[in-house]
């Protein structure tokens, strides 16, 4: 199939999809919404730790290099399903996968070995849920936002996946949703697209230093009302 | 009948010099070669029975020494991962270094070891690497102190028995360490990862009666227990010059978790080596010559090869709990 097939079927699509009303909910209450998207997860400093020796000084190690590590940020892709209980408020699950990095950074070897940054690459999944509060009223041009928040668990594996490093996950975020196809009736009620930004604050997982680290993620999806 | 004892053969492992390098033998592991090829010496009957000399020295009763020394056996003993276990037999007015069959420590004045402040002698069966006596003794040439903090004018006996009875479980010495060179020739230590670096801290410092990661590995690697085989991992790799394995490197995993240092060598004839007894998780490693301590105080002479750069491997390995990571190799440049 052509581009310019695939472009002209879009505008078809774009033409006959009307945005739901402003004000009105995109998402039917009590019916299951799934969506599919992807994004990007923010890396964050995971801290610093020196690889010192002892001297015959009580509390004054020898550095014999110094290491700082992070995460990289990445592309995530992710899937949702919720459902509407009230009018405002719903709940939904969620889980993302993506490959960061995780980046050691070698400097101030002693012996004068050149510094680098040693890497190898995750696999990271977080599984979570929490409450959606819908925010219709403040709809503007057909997006519809709302208000999310809750927890789960975070997997961390190491590159030969033989490794697994376990935490969590709490978030507080938001989005909006926006509609691009409703019926009252049949298998499908409603099509749409949502954008989500969140403030992940995850612990444990891989961890340097003992405190909660903060990654943001933002990400469209389609989702699909049944 | 094949006996334990026919061929048994001593060992003489001198350590902790003061000043310079004396030959010696071993690495990690003291090992020895039978006819079923390379075999570690180890204990096989616990506990290991010791027993203290009834002399003291200027500073230090025999009470004194059998009690530091005693501390000292329990500092290995405690190690959770570990099953080597110790009894105090009684005191005896048998020396080291007697074939006796028993395991002795105590003061001895050595003038002509006039660096060493300790050692310790095997007796072994030469098949199966049981260690079936050993010996070890402290110089009494040298001032020697009980001090709970230590004392600046004396070497600190707890510290230098913690040392031996490493070597006494079956503990080569770890590189683990960094020194200088002084003017006479001989090596000062600046720091180090290991009790059983092969050189002393020196007087007044007691910071070797507490046994560092390093330690703690090797000897769980030599009894393991306490879930050491199924909670820690290992690294497996090669270092690699050319086409040819490097053999002698020394190879230092470095947790980017928790700090924790733990090293071994290459010593396959390809470069390969294993770093065992390691914290699951993520690992960098470094790769040196061995340089901050003269060579026979690890090998017997010859083969170790100290002509390339150090370098960090580029990659960061996680060690899997119960298993070995892949094999990765460290390609390191010639001087």
């Amino acid at each position: 199939m052509s581009v310019a097939r695939v472009f002209a079927i879009i505008v078809a699509v774009a033409l006959a999809w009307r945005p739901s009303a402003a004000g009105a909910q995109v998402v039917p209450l009590h019916r299951l919404e799934l969506s599919v998207g992807a994004g990007l997860f923010t890396g964050a400093s995971l801290g610093s730790q020196n690889a010192n020796l002892r001297t015959s000084t009580p509390g004054q190690p020898f550095l014999l290099f110094a290491s700082s590590s992070r995460t990289s940020t990445a592309p995530i892709f992710d899937l949702r399903a919720g459902v509407l209980l009230t009018h405002r408020y719903g709940v939904e699950a969620h889980a993302a996968y993506g490959h960061p990095e995780l980046r050691t950074v070698l400097s101030s070897d002693v012996e004068g070995v050149p510094g680098i940054t040693a890497v190898e690459r995750l696999d990271q999944y977080v599984i979570d849920g929490g409450v959606v509060v819908g925010l219709d009223e403040w709809t503007i041009a057909g997006f519809h936002p709302f208000a999310t928040a809750g927890g789960g668990y975070l997997r961390q594996l190491h590159e030969d996946l033989i490794v697994v490093e376990d935490g969590g996950v709490f978030y507080v975020g938001g989005g909006a949703r926006y509609g691009l196809f409703a019926s009252p009736r049949g298998f499908v009620r409603a099509i749409g697209a949502r954008i989500d930004a969140r403030l992940n604050l995850l612990k444990g997982g891989i961890q340097i230093e003992d405190h909660v680290r903060s990654h943001f993620s933002v990400g469209g999806s389609l989702f699909v009302v049944f | 009948m094949t006996g334990r004892w026919r061929g048994a053969t001593a060992l003489l492992l001198v350590s902790l010099l003061v000043i310079g390098a004396t030959p010696a033998e071993g690495y990690l592991h003291l090992s020895v070669s039978t006819s079923n090829g390379t075999v570690p010496l180890t204990w096989k009957t616990m506990p290991v029975r010791w027993y203290a000399t009834d002399r003291g020295v200027p500073g230090v009763t025999a009470s004194q020494f059998q009690a530091e020394v005693a501390q000292a056996f329990s500092t290995w003993q405690a190690v959770p991962t570990a099953s080597i276990t110790f009894q105090f037999a009684g005191f005896t007015s048998a020396v080291p270094f007697d074939q006796d069959g028993l395991t002795v420590l105590g003061f001895d004045a050595e003038p002509d070891l006039d660096r060493v402040l300790g050692a310790t002698t095997f007796v072994i069966d030469d098949v199966t690497g049981e260690i079936v006596e050993s010996d070890v003794f402290f110089n009494s040439i040298f001032l020697w102190s009980t001090a709970a903090a230590g004392d600046p004018t004396r070497f600190d006996l707890q510290s230098v028995a913690v040392h031996e009875i490493g070597h006494l479980a079956g503990l080569g010495h770890s590189a683990l360490g960094e020194t200088e060179v002084r003017p006479d020739g001989g090596r000062r230590v600046l720091a180090s990862g290991a009790v059983m670096f092969p050189i002393s801290f020196g007087r007044g410092v007691i910071a070797d009666r507490t046994l560092q990661p390093d330690d703690i590995a090797g000897v769980s690697d030599l009894y393991p227990d306490g879930g050491f085989s199924d909670q820690t991992g290992a690294l497996f790799g090669r270092v690699r010059l050319g086409n040819g394995g490097v053999i002698g490197a020394h190879v230092i995993a470095f947790s980017i978790e928790t700090g924790t240092l733990v090293a071994g060598f290459a010593l396959g004839d390809g470069g390969e080596f294993q770093i065992k007894g390691l914290t699951p998780g993520p690992y960098v490693v470094r790769v040196e010559p061995l340089d901050d301590a003269d060579i026979d105080s690890f090998f017997e002479p010859g083969g170790i090869d100290i002509d390339f750069q150090a370098t960090f491997f580029p990659r960061i390995v996680a060690a899997p709990a119960g298993g070995s990571s892949d094999r990765f190799d460290v390609t390191v440049r010639p001087k």
